[in-house]
């Protein structure tokens, strides 16, 4: 008996080292594995370089010989990379993508699933909310690891607001028309020079739609309502539609508080040539860099936000892929988060506590203290989304060129309504409209 | 014998030329051709035959059809412009030939055509640009409201133009400089004895 239990007790002492060795073997190999690796990081926002950089120099105390690469460029150019370098197999091994985007790769299967400990850190609800986790999978399963978003917000030059009477931003949209005549300055043939709230109105691609609908969410609705069954339907031509074309006209062409030529945008409320614009939380760092000395507030909008969030995603095998998601792991790390916010002012998706950025940088307050019936919406994930974008931007575009439609409401909803019919069509295309 | 070995080292000779002309030109295009005939946006894993739907779909595409339009219109318009004022600068320089400014004219027409369009449309964008552009500061002077040129429909087709025209323009001056140069002076002698002018000599 007794040799039995210490035959047992050797074998029991045997199977436990052999098991700490094959684990500790296992790390050991993995972190050799990660750490002999060379790994690329993509992404579709230049800003985003120094957090990247920043992670990986915070990995070398860990995996002393692991070299990241970073390769941050515009983000048309980053989707144009991506569609390429993915189906060539030449991609990098982290990829940020939008939802929106990476929905077509992960229909295609192109991108990696993540390993098991992976998947898990995303769906706790203690690192991300039900929202982020969704955004970050497809069809059940989660592909990449939510970091970061875009959520709108208003910006106002409190120097101009208290110049024209103005003691606090716009809690409406009507407000917005009446504060942009205050603030829109003009010179001695009244031609503005400054804009009193600068709208995105020329540039081509997606964001114009996309701004469009922020304001459009404002008056109520959405570009594309949802019909049920994973279909999809045209709403251009709503009544929201119809007020937000007509919002954006009447600014045009009747207050003309803002012109197409105008300088737009983050740089122009920089150099105090606009009064007010609703951008995202990135601005702020953009400020802080490049006009420093500009006083400015932000405010959250009359109704809500859109959420365009953003992940990583790996396209990878063997030590590379480990490699990878060792990196993508390590952005989630807290202090590489509060980095994030801290020094690039994108909105971390995970749940955590940035309490020291908002009260140092109390830009950040409109994004983060937010009222309790402020309404979220995201474009939807569906594999047509840019085309879809784009294409209204094209329509739109054509309108803010008409001043003939300004103040004209059946004028309004007859062009928006060719815009649903187009976009109809693609929706039909791809076997997405509803009814 | 020897024309069949002519042919056949000629044959060869341009061979490797044919095949990599075939590889790099003629089979990708091959392969757009059939590629167009499915349905497929590069990343989905199928791509199921469609014929001419792509096709179909594009002769009733609304942005195509306009884009058709103002590619026609600047083709068009670029010729209205290039061909007769081409034409009326190669003669004035042709028949400054003796005049020591001629290589000046000559080369000063045609930088235009070998600057690259990038830096050139940069350019033309700065002239252009409704606050800050040297054209509307000068239509100014004679009491024009300034203009938004490039995103004005209208105008920013005609700005357009003006840009292909001026980089045409030094092309088009010396082919017909080189068709000048070739005309016999006989013609114009004869025409002079004929009593013509100037103008009706050209």
């Amino acid at each position: 008996m007794n040799r039995l239990a210490n035959g047992l007790s050797a074998f029991s002492l045997l199977g436990r080292t052999a098991l700490l060795a094959s684990v500790f073997g296992t790390s050991l190999l993995a972190a050799t594995s990660v750490s002999a690796q060379e790994i690329r990081v993509w992404s579709g926002y230049p800003e985003m370089a120094a957090f990247y950089e920043h992670v990986a120099e915070g990995m070398k105390d860990e995996y002393p010989d692991l070299k990241v690469s970073v390769e941050a460029i515009a983000l048309r150019e980053h989707e144009k990379r991506v569609a390429l370098g993915i189906t060539s197999g030449e991609s990098a091994e982290v990829i940020e993508l939008a939802t929106t985007i990476a929905a077509r790769y992960l229909e295609g299967g192109l991108l990696n699933t993540p390993p098991a400990d992976v998947q898990d850190f995303v769906k706790d609800p203690a690192n991300y909310t039900e929202f982020f986790a969704n955004a970050a999978s497809y069809d059940g399963t989660v592909f990449g690891v939510p970091l970061f978003r875009g959520q709108s917000a208003l910006y106002y030059n409190t120097d101009m607001f208290a110049a024209a009477g103005l003691a606090e931003p716009p809690k409406t949209m009507a407000d917005f028309d009446a504060y942009a005549e205050k603030l829109a300055q003009r010179d001695a043939s009244g031609v503005p020079t400054v804009s009193g709230w600068s709208m995105r109105l020329s540039g081509g691609g997606s964001g114009i739609a996309e701004k469009f609908a922020i304001n459009m969410w404002q008056h109520g609705d959405e570009l594309l309502k949802p019909a049920g069954d994973g279909k999809w339907v045209s709403n251009f031509a709503s009544d929201a539609g119809v007020a937000t074309l007509k919002q954006y006209l009447h600014n045009l062409f009747e207050t003309k508080v803002v012109t197409v030529e105008m300088p737009a945008d983050a740089d122009a409320f920089e150099r105090g040539q606009t009064a007010m614009f609703i951008r995202e939380s990135w601005v702020i760092g953009d400020i802080a860099a490049k006009a420093p000395d500009l006083k400015y507030a932000t405010a959250t909008l009359p109704r809500g936000s859109i959420v365009s969030t953003g992940q990583l995603y790996v396209k990878a095998s063997g030590d590379k892929e480990t490699a990878a998601w060792a990196f993508i792991k390590a952005t989630q790390e807290p202090e590489n988060l509060v980095w994030l916010l801290d020094n690039v002012g994108w909105l971390p998706n995970r749940t955590g506590d940035y309490s020291s950025v908002v009260a140092t940088k109390p830009g950040f307050d409109a994004y983060v203290n937010l009222p309790a019936e402020y309404a979220f919406f995201t474009v939807p994930a569906i594999g047509p989304i840019d085309e879809i974008q784009t294409r209204s931007a094209a329509f739109l575009v054509e309108a803010y060129a008409k001043p003939e439609l300004a103040g004209d409401d059946a004028a309004i909803k007859a062009f928006l309504e060719t815009i649903d019919t187009e976009i109809n069509s693609i929706l039909e295309r791809e076997g997405l409209l509803g009814q | 014998m020897r024309i069949r070995k002519r042919w056949l080292f000629s044959l060869l000779a341009i061979l490797p030329v044919l095949a990599i002309f075939t590889y790099v030109r003629i089979i990708p295009i091959g392969e757009i051709l059939r590629l167009s005939l499915h349905k497929w946006d590069i990343l989905s894993r199928n791509k199921p035959f469609i014929g001419f739907a792509n096709f179909i779909e594009l002769t009733r595409d609304r942005l195509f059809h306009e884009a058709l339009i103002n590619t026609a219109i600047i083709a068009f318009g670029v010729l209205i412009i290039t061909v007769p004022l081409g034409i009326v600068l190669a003669a004035l320089i042709h028949h400054r030939v003796k005049s020591r400014f001629s290589s000046f004219y000559e080369t000063s027409v045609f930088i235009p055509h070998v600057v690259s369009l990038v830096p050139a449309a940069m350019a033309w964008k700065w002239i252009f640009d409704a606050r800050l552009g040297p054209l509307n500061a000068f239509l100014s002077m004679f009491g024009v409201q300034p203009q938004a040129w490039l995103f004005d429909p209208v105008l920013s087709i005609i700005c357009i133009i003006v840009l292909c025209s001026w980089q045409a323009l030094g092309y088009a001056v010396l082919i017909y400089l080189v068709g000048f140069k070739t005309l016999p002076e006989s013609l114009y002698e004869a025409a002079r004895l004929d009593g013509a002018t100037g103008l009706q000599s050209f």
